[in-house]
């Protein structure tokens, strides 16, 4: 399922490429990406490009395991930028002599980085993001590299590879900023789960001697290890916090000083999609909802390389599973052949269950290149893509 | 009365042409039938025809002018020779009597003016008849009249009605050859402004095969967004192939002006589909952009190769690519509702019925032009599961069919992100989307298009941006014909049809068109027994709405659905919320660049 789904976006990058052609490339060297040499395929009557389906180079590379080695050495490291960085290292460690090859190595190995994932939606932000960003280097390169031969070509995009990580951690510094004028004195500000996002964002805030309150609200995972840190870090920042249950939210709401200036949500998330629905852990659609309902401002603190392109069309379980993640939370029992699942078993499955939340209960995004509409997400991510 | 209506047929038939009427209506009564035939004879008998014409009138006025005239003259007798008296009085009175004459031949005109504001006409139609009897005396104007007049003399009373009811029936057809069509008047600018295109009033300089096309575009031969834009873009091409360059002048400009005319022909024939003005605007580009100093037929080579590389890509290539995209998002067990007929959808559903999903289309379709037939018809030949309804049944079709998503088709992508496509659209984006909140479900509106039918302008309604189909479409009451699939619903779809149709040509008349039509021939009948009877025309249907006073008919072509009821735009160059639509115009450049 999951290499089929991948097969397409890759098909559909050359697609996107093939029409391009006719004004961005010169198509000397380029030429070997596509299947039909450009010159037939002025002749040829009308069909699409076939997907490249010869076997990719062998390699002894584990890029599963890098990946899961980086997440779990770095804990500041996003799965899309550790995606990248395992690319990154794929490429540095596999010598390759054409372009052709490099692309089918990066789209089989990401296939198999995604495979290896329950929810692969970040990851998939991440590797298409590079692929897209090595065919573009491709077709940019400086002319002093016009001529060359492609180990000198693939030596600059390596350079340029750690160049790109380097960018992508700047983002939360940068989201920190663009929210601080958000962030009233004397504010209460609620947010949901860990996010290293809106961690830096009340770090950044706190440091900026504003003063505020935040309210956590606890996903089904409970306090986790980081969340504890990241309370403690702010703690000492001398930054009231108070922590409450999804339950809890509403009464919570209705407790605030009436007098105080209006609370407002900030949240992280995993992925954004195309219509600016973003994906999170369970409950960010409850709470959004709420959010809604009483009026309060839902704020989603993000970096922009989490954008995916992928447009839902809702926020059930076939949209989940077209973006490659199966979880079922419907198990009707009739009490005789199991006995019901107890409490710590519902909370240890949907733990890492993910959900949509749609675009019209978000009021902002708030990203490294500013502050946008759900709608912007789209215009961002062409604007990247083509 | 009766007579005046067995006489009739003879007008009414002659209606459409005056002049012609005044020649045949003398064949009707016997005594004018001489004065018909004499007419084209030479002076002589004219002039014959005259003073026996005259003569009645003369012996009726000379017995009332003879009474002053006897005492008059049995006065002179006395005073003088009786004999010289009686000779002057003699031709006093034949004098008078010819003078009495002529003014009773001219009172009786003005009284025939009087009756009704016909005999304008009928002054207009006299002078030609005496073409050949122009060497008459100075008298010639009187001559005129009296015949005209003493024509009508022998049965006054009939003949006056009968050439006044002449006027009247013959008068209002002329009127509408004079006015304009009838126009709605908020969609006023929409109407044509010139006579729609023809082959005769094409000018030399227009290429035969774009002759061929515009009246192909006119008469909806070839009709929908790609077809025309593509073969639009072939006539062109071969326009560009049979082209020289005059000495003298470079190929880029005046390729462009000879293009132009083409053009303005196109757009005569109909107005031009965005699609169209994309790609023209695009070909114009490339030409205003030939080097000068390209040699003419490598330009016209290079010209031709952008030209097929274009409709490959931009129209071929995108539609697969979107075919393939929309296909992923079919799911076994989905019902699909469709509006009318796109080629892109077609192919989608076709594409997707190959892969084999298993689901059901539910096309909607709608009066005139039930463009819905053809769609049904392709996907029942490729073996899906097809439901045919009219879109006055589209409230229950979305309700009991459990629809879970919707395709559209587009004419054009605005660039506020709203669908200009068939009228009718928007109410099935409309339905699809509120009957489903409120059964708490989610049907998605996806709208299939290319990006060759993405334009920059923004329109807020659809009365801006729209095209007027002939206004008579609307009057045809023919029942539609009435379609199913093999297993599915044939006498749901028949009801649904019928009721559908009964129900909108019920909004319009008061009568069902079925009664109207059978009513027709009687219906006539009594418009011409009482002509002034403007009441009458309601029973005539909406046959008559050119005579009929304050009904009109509007049959637009597109109209415009909001981005609120879309979800979904997929394009060539992937899946877009309505929104990005100036995005992609932005980054795709040619339609903006020139705009």
């Amino acid at each position: 399922m999951e290499t089929v789904t991948w097969r397409l976006v890759w098909d559909s990058i050359l697609q996107g490429l093939f029409l391009r052609r006719a004004k961005a490339l010169t198509s000397q060297t380029i030429s070997n990406i596509f299947l039909s040499p450009p010159a037939s395929s002025l002749s040829t009557p009308p069909s699409t490009p076939k997907p490249i389906s010869d076997p990719s180079p062998s390699t002894d590379f584990d890029i599963v395991a890098f990946y899961n080695d980086l997440i779990n050495s770095d804990a500041t490291m996003t799965p899309p930028i550790a995606a990248i960085e395992s690319l990154i290292s794929l490429l540095a460690n596999t010598p390759l002599t054409t372009i052709s090859e490099t692309l089918a190595l990066l789209s089989t190995h990401s296939s198999k980085l995604l495979a290896s994932q329950r929810n692969p939606i970040p990851l998939s932000a991440g590797t298409e993001l590079f692929q897209r960003y090595l065919v573009s280097s491709f077709q940019q390169r400086p002319s002093s590299l016009a001529n060359s031969d492609f180990t000198t070509l693939r030596h600059h995009i390596l350079s340029n590879s750690s160049l790109f990580v380097k960018r992508a951690n700047e983002a939360r510094p940068k989201i920190a900023h663009h929210a601080l004028p958000f962030i009233k004195d004397d504010s209460t500000i609620i947010t949901y789960g860990y996010s290293r996002a809106v961690q830096a964002l009340l770090t950044h805030a706190a440091e900026c001697n504003r003063f505020f309150n935040v309210i956590y609200v606890l996903p089904a995972t409970g306090l986790t290890e980081r969340l504890a840190k990241s309370i403690a870090a702010l703690s000492e920042l001398s930054i009231p916090t108070a922590t409450i249950s999804l339950q809890a939210l509403t009464y919570a709401l209705a407790s605030l000083a009436p007098s105080a200036p209006p609370p407002q949500f900030i949240v992280g998330a995993t992925a954004v999609l195309e219509n600016g629905s973003i994906v999170t852990e369970l409950g960010m659609h409850q709470l959004a909802l709420i959010a809604k309902s009483v009026s309060i401002p839902l704020h989603v603190a993000v970096e922009s390389y989490k954008f995916v392109r992928n447009f839902p069309l809702g926020y059930g379980p076939s949209d989940l599973a077209r973006l490659g993640v199966k979880q079922d939370v419907l198990r009707f029992e009739d009490g005789v052949s199991h006995s019901p699942s107890s409490q710590a078993d519902i909370s240890s499955t949907e733990g890492g269950m993910v959900e949509i939340t749609q675009p019209n209960l978000i009021s902002a995004l708030i990203t490294e290149n500013g502050i946008m509409t759900p709608n912007a997400v789209s215009e961002e991510l062409i604007k990247l893509w083509f | 009365m009766a007579d005046s209506n067995s006489s009739d047929p003879s007008a009414g038939g002659a209606s459409l042409n005056p002049t012609a009427a005044s020649f045949t209506m003398p064949s009707a009564s016997d005594s004018n039938l001489t004065n018909g035939h004499a007419q084209p004879a030479p002076n002589g008998e004219g002039q014959s025809k005259v003073t026996v014409n005259s003569q009645p009138r003369t012996a009726e006025s000379a017995g009332k002018a003879t009474d002053p005239n006897v005492a008059e003259a049995g006065a002179g007798a006395k005073l003088t020779g009786a004999q010289l008296k009686k000779q002057k009085a003699a031709e006093k009175a034949a004098r008078r009597a010819e003078k009495v004459a002529e003014k009773g031949a001219q009172a009786q005109v003005p009284a025939q003016t009087q009756g009704g504001p016909g005999p304008s006409g009928t002054k207009v139609e006299i002078p030609r008849r005496p073409s050949t009897t122009k060497r008459e005396s100075d008298s010639v104007p009187q001559l005129r009249r009296t015949p005209s007049g003493s024509r009508t003399l022998p049965i006054r009373v009939g003949s006056q009605q009968q050439q006044q009811q002449q006027t009247l029936n013959s008068a209002p057809p002329e009127k509408e050859k004079h006015h304009e069509p009838k126009k709605v008047g908020m969609f006023s600018h929409l109407y044509p402004k010139e006579k729609r295109a023809t082959l005769a009033g094409a000018g030399r300089e227009i290429h035969p095969a774009v002759l061929a096309l515009g009246l192909q575009l006119r008469d909806y031969v070839i009709c929908g967004g790609n077809a025309r834009c593509v073969a639009t873009l072939l006539a062109f091409k071969k326009v560009i192939q049979t082209y020289t360059t005059p000495s003298g002048v470079a190929l880029s400009r005046h390729l462009l002006t000879h293009l132009n005319h083409q053009i303005a022909y196109l757009r005569n024939a109909r107005p031009l589909s965005t699609s169209q003005g994309n790609s023209i605007r695009w070909l114009k580009n490339l030409i205003s952009t030939q080097p000068v100093e390209a040699a003419d037929s490598e330009a016209k080579q290079s010209l031709c190769e952008a030209i097929d590389l274009y409709i490959r890509e931009r129209i071929t290539l995108a539609d697969e690519v979107i075919a393939r995209e929309a296909t992923e998002r079919i799911e076994d067990g989905d019902v699909i509702l469709t509006y009318a007929k796109s080629s892109i959808v077609e192919k989608t559903l076709i594409n997707a019925h190959r892969q084999g999903k298993k689901f059901k289309v539910i096309v909607v379709d709608s009066r005139p032009m039930f463009e819905g037939k053809n769609h049904a018809r392709s996907l029942i030949r490729a073996g899906l599961r097809v439901q045919y309804a009219l879109l006055t049944a589209i409230a229950d079709i979305v309700d009991q069919e459990a629809v879970t998503k919707c395709f559209l088709g587009a004419s054009a992508m605005l660039g506020n992100g709203k669908l200009l496509s068939r009228v009718g659209s928007a109410m099935v984006a409309m339905m699809a989307k509120e009957c489903s909140k409120n059964k708490s479900r989610n049907v998605p509106v996806i709208v299939l298009c290319e990006t060759v039918k993405f334009s920059a302008k923004a329109v807020l309604d659809s009365i801006i941006l729209n095209e007027l189909g002939d206004a008579d479409a609307l009057v045809d009451s023919a029942q539609p014909e009435v379609f199913s699939s093999t297993n599915l619903s044939g006498p749901g779809a028949a009801a649904a049809a019928s009721k559908g149709s009964s129900k909108k040509s019920g909004s319009k008349d008061k009568d069902t068109t079925g009664k109207a039509g059978s009513k027709k021939p009687g219906g006539k009948d009594k418009d011409d027994d009482d002509p002034d009877d403007k009441g009458d025309f309601s029973n005539a249907g909406l046959e008559a709405w050119q005579d009929q006073p304050g009904l009109f008919l509007l049959n637009i072509m597109y109209d415009v659905t909001p981005a609120d009821y879309l979800d979904l735009v997929i394009c060539e160059l992937g899946s877009l919320p309505p929104e990005a639509v100036p995005v992609v115009n932005g980054v795709h450049g040619d339609d903006q660049a020139i705009a």
